[in-house]
């Protein structure tokens, strides 16, 4: 289990398998520097949840088919606020989750077109 | 970045193509705000050039890009990143032949720098046939072929089978054949009909009648595939056509109709939208401007002038309509001269260059034909 530190102090803990769909996470777990938790300067709580419930949701061979994947996907996409989505990019690109990235930056482009 | 047109028109070089057809809007439904003003500063460069090249692959129609250029210095500058113009989406280039200006052809010279096949496709049809500059669009053409771009491979194979821009002597019918073939391996619907037309009438190739009709078969097949695909929830139009039966009046004899005929009634397919320029370009300056008796292909989608007299073959029951090329002819005898296409009385059938006709069919019994 890997403890992630929010900016703002919030806590959470998660499963490894979780944790390292964030290649950032990953290189961390690595080089074996996570006895006290993971420090995320950049990272505030509620963004944090955010990004955990899509991990949870997309830990390998979970969750579903593909369709239904995509479907959660989209669903999960269209109900946050623009901010949120605007800071769920900077925290998926700090930590390197690139499904995410994808997702979020294909919403934006959406949006603008 | 909501767009203050009033004072961001000033900006250099893009404010090019706001000039033109640019001012066009599309009529997007508005369902969600645009991002705040403050929200897209906060994101790094990168990641909104990435941003704006997923925005380039899947923009609907140019304003939906275009709309980004104007919006602020920030945004034009990184929209006009390599990157992203080389990524723009063949409808994001869809130009208008009305709407066609000097900023719109710099516009799309940028976008083939940066390297987008479909520009360069979309720019060299329109500088081989409506500006009449042969040798540059040929070879804007030949560079996105050179890329495995299936429309330019065709455009190619249809100008070498027709020697188009030359003499009659410049026809090479081997080179046309496999341009044809490298399209139709990447699966362009048009350039496997004409193959397999080419396969079975031994033009070009040596004759191979199974094979010919098993990629008209195939063109048939990836056609309706494309169609179903495309999710078209009405299928009343989803009905096997019998095919009429033939007459006497086949010149070369080969028993067989157009395979066209033994496919579904798909609707037609989507022209692209370098072809819809052609067709437009020619209908706004009046009938065909390319000159004196240089007709245009029947095919209404797709607008292709003759460049020199009698360049194009033409049916040979009724006379009436010509075409730059089989599948052309194939396409729209199915979707519109079977149902004008009528007998004439052939007296004089030699004009000029003494022309290839190509088959078309006659309205006979209703008769169903085995498929042999």
């Amino acid at each position: 289990m890997i403890v992630l530190k929010s900016s703002d102090g919030e806590t959470f803990e998660i499963e490894e398998a979780v944790a390292l769909q964030s290649q950032t996470i990953a290189h961390m777990v690595e080089d074996d520097c996570v006895e006290n938790g993971i420090p995320l300067a950049n990272v505030t709580g509620e963004i944090l949840a955010k990004i955990i419930e899509y991990c949870k949701k997309h830990v390998e061979g979970g969750g579903g088919s593909e369709e239904e994947l995509k479907i959660w996907d989209k669903e999960f996409i269209e109900n946050i606020d623009q901010s949120t989505l605007f800071n769920l990019i900077l925290a998926a690109n700090y930590l390197n989750i690139k499904t995410l990235l994808d997702l979020t930056c294909q919403r934006v482009a959406d949006m603008i077109s | 970045m909501l767009p203050v047109r009033t004072t961001k028109r000033v900006f250099s070089g893009a404010g090019d193509f706001t000039l033109g057809k640019k001012r066009r809007r599309c009529v997007s439904p508005a369902t969600e705000t645009k991002p705040g003003p403050d929200l897209l500063d906060s994101i790094p460069d990168d990641l909104v050039v990435s941003i704006l090249c997923r925005l380039a692959s899947t923009a609907r129609c140019p304003a939906d890009f275009i709309n980004v250029l104007m919006t602020c210095k920030r945004l034009s500058g990184l929209a006009t990143n390599t990157l992203v113009l080389s990524r723009l989406s063949q409808k994001a280039i869809a130009v208008k032949a009305q709407n066609w200006s000097d900023s719109a052809h710099r516009f799309l010279k940028r976008c083939v720098d940066a390297g987008s096949l479909e520009a360069c496709y979309t720019l060299g049809m329109i500088r081989f046939y409506c500006l009449q500059n042969r040798g540059n669009g040929a070879s804007l053409m030949a560079k996105a072929a050179i890329s495995s771009h299936a429309p330019a491979l065709y455009s190619l194979a249809v100008i070498q089978f027709n020697g188009s821009g030359g003499s009659k002597n410049d026809k090479d019918l081997r080179a046309g054949v496999a341009l044809c073939a490298r399209a139709a391996f990447l699966g362009h619907v048009d350039a496997l009909r004409e193959l397999g037309h080419c396969l079975q009438d031994g033009y070009g190739v040596p004759q191979n009648v199974t094979e010919g009709r098993r990629f008209l078969v195939q063109a048939n097949a990836r056609e309706l595939a494309a169609v179903l695909s495309s999710g078209i929830s009405s299928r009343s139009w989803l009905t096997l056509s019998q095919p009429q039966i033939t007459n006497s009046n086949q010149i070369h004899g080969h028993g067989c109709p157009l395979l066209s005929d033994f496919g579904c009634n798909v609707p037609a397919p989507e022209t692209h939208p370098a072809n819809r320029f052609l067709a437009d370009w020619f209908a706004v300056r009046g009938g065909d401007c390319p000159g004196d008796g240089l007709r245009l292909c029947s095919h209404a989608g797709c607008g292709r002038p003759e460049t020199r007299k009698h360049e194009f073959r033409r049916c040979s029951v009724c006379g009436v309509v010509n075409y730059c090329s089989r599948a052309c002819q194939a396409l729209d005898w199915k979707l519109r001269h079977k149902m004008d296409c009528s007998p004439v009385e052939q007296n004089d059938v030699g004009d000029g260059e003494g022309n290839v006709q190509i088959d078309g069919n006659v309205n006979g019994d209703n008769v169903l034909v085995p498929m042999s």
